[in-house]
């Protein structure tokens, strides 16, 4: 089989080429399933060897909070010590457990963070990152969501607390983002928790009760990924998106220039569903928020 | 072969929903689950189109069939790498 046959139509049968049929389709398939495959095999062997070097910043983030919150008209929050504790022993826990989620696997709740710390609340509340590149993508993610939104904009907070920490999750060089909100002043009859767009009543004896938490809040692991899997499948899905428009450009071409009609399927339908997978993979991040 | 007028409808038909996939991509580009669920609406459009234009058009066999498939199934795949 001739090398040109793969790029151009063919020139007595006028086929298509390789690469714009089905076999060349399936070979891009199979590039991205490898792609995933390789992905989990290094991220279960070689923990932490990829990732997503982030530069969020916990300061940024009070900041930028505090804009949305004066947008709104509300009280800005004051930096409280107890909750950046409470929010650091959250995120070191999801990294010792393995877990994403608001409940640890082991039964431990955010209040447990929180009052553990010290911190003796009336109203608080949880927001939580992972995998953003900077803070001002959090905090758009965040407003983005009807039940993160009403949390990081509800004026019964007075204090806030986030805690930005780097491990190893599910393999994957991972960077955490626990926010945490409080109140001390009696606002509600009961102690309450906002838990993802929840709020949680905590009984009497949750709140008194006597907590064994981390001793201490351990150094950040400090891990440097040696390259971003999100970047690599960007990067491979646009140059497939790249080349097979090429090709396709061609094909439609050369058949023009030859003045034959051949049957097949659709090229601009083709380039309409790669160029919305192409907007897809520009417009989306591998962040998410819970 | 396609004629003039079906070709604009066609060009038309493809604008629109390039455009309106990538508006709603763009407004929903925070959420985890939104972009995947607006390709796999674009996909089934994009065979669904395919199925109908193919079937007026006498020209529907398996191999073509399959490169619809398979393009549908590629697009997805292409987000779904990052997003999941």
């Amino acid at each position: 089989m001739a090398l040109h046959q793969w790029f151009i139509p063919h020139k007595d049968t006028h086929k298509k080429a390789h690469l714009l049929s089905w076999e060349g389709l399936v070979i891009y398939i199979m590039i991205f399933i490898l792609l995933q495959v390789g992905f989990s095999i290094v991220g279960y062997t070689k923990p932490g060897v990829m990732g997503i070097s982030s530069s969020v910043d916990y300061k940024k983030l009070i900041e930028l909070t505090n804009q949305q919150r004066q947008e709104m008209g509300l009280n800005t929050l004051g930096e409280n010590e107890a909750l950046n504790k409470a929010a650091q022993l959250k995120a070191q826990n999801m990294f010792s457990e393995g877990y994403w989620a608001h409940f640890a696997p082991s039964g431990k709740t955010p209040w447990d963070f929180i009052l553990g710390s010290g911190y003796k609340f009336t109203f608080a509340g949880e927001n939580l990152a992972k995998n953003f590149y900077n803070s001002e993508d959090v905090v758009e993610a965040w407003m983005s969501s009807k039940t993160h939104k009403e949390n990081l904009l509800n004026p019964k907070y007075k204090e806030i607390g986030i805690a930005v920490v780097e491990g190893v999750l599910d393999g994957q060089k991972t960077t955490l983002v626990v926010q945490m909100f409080g109140t001390t002043d009696i606002v509600t009859s009961k102690p309450l928790v906002d838990v993802g767009g929840q709020e949680i009543e905590i009984s009497p004896k949750d709140y008194l009760g006597e907590r064994q938490l981390v001793a201490s809040v351990n150094q950040a692991n400090n891990v440097v990924p040696l390259f971003d899997p999100y970047t690599v499948i960007k990067t491979a899905g646009f140059s497939i998106v790249a080349f097979m428009t090429i090709l396709l450009l061609l094909d439609l071409y050369i058949l023009r220039k030859r003045g034959v009609f051949r049957l097949s399927s659709h090229h601009v339908a083709h380039m309409s569903i790669l160029s919305i997978a192409s907007a897809g993979l520009y417009f989306t991040n591998p962040g998410s928020i819970l | 072969m396609i004629k003039g007028k079906q070709k604009i409808t066609n060009t038309i038909f493809f604008l629109s929903l390039i455009l309106g996939s990538i508006f709603l991509i763009i407004k929903n580009k925070d959420s985890q689950d939104l972009p995947i669920f607006i390709i796999f609406g674009a996909s089934v459009i994009y065979l669904t189109w395919a199925l109908i234009f193919h079937k007026i058009d006498k020209s529907l066999t398996l191999g073509i069939l399959i490169e619809y498939l398979l393009t549908a199934m590629l697009g997805l795949i292409l987000l779904m790498g990052v997003i999941i």
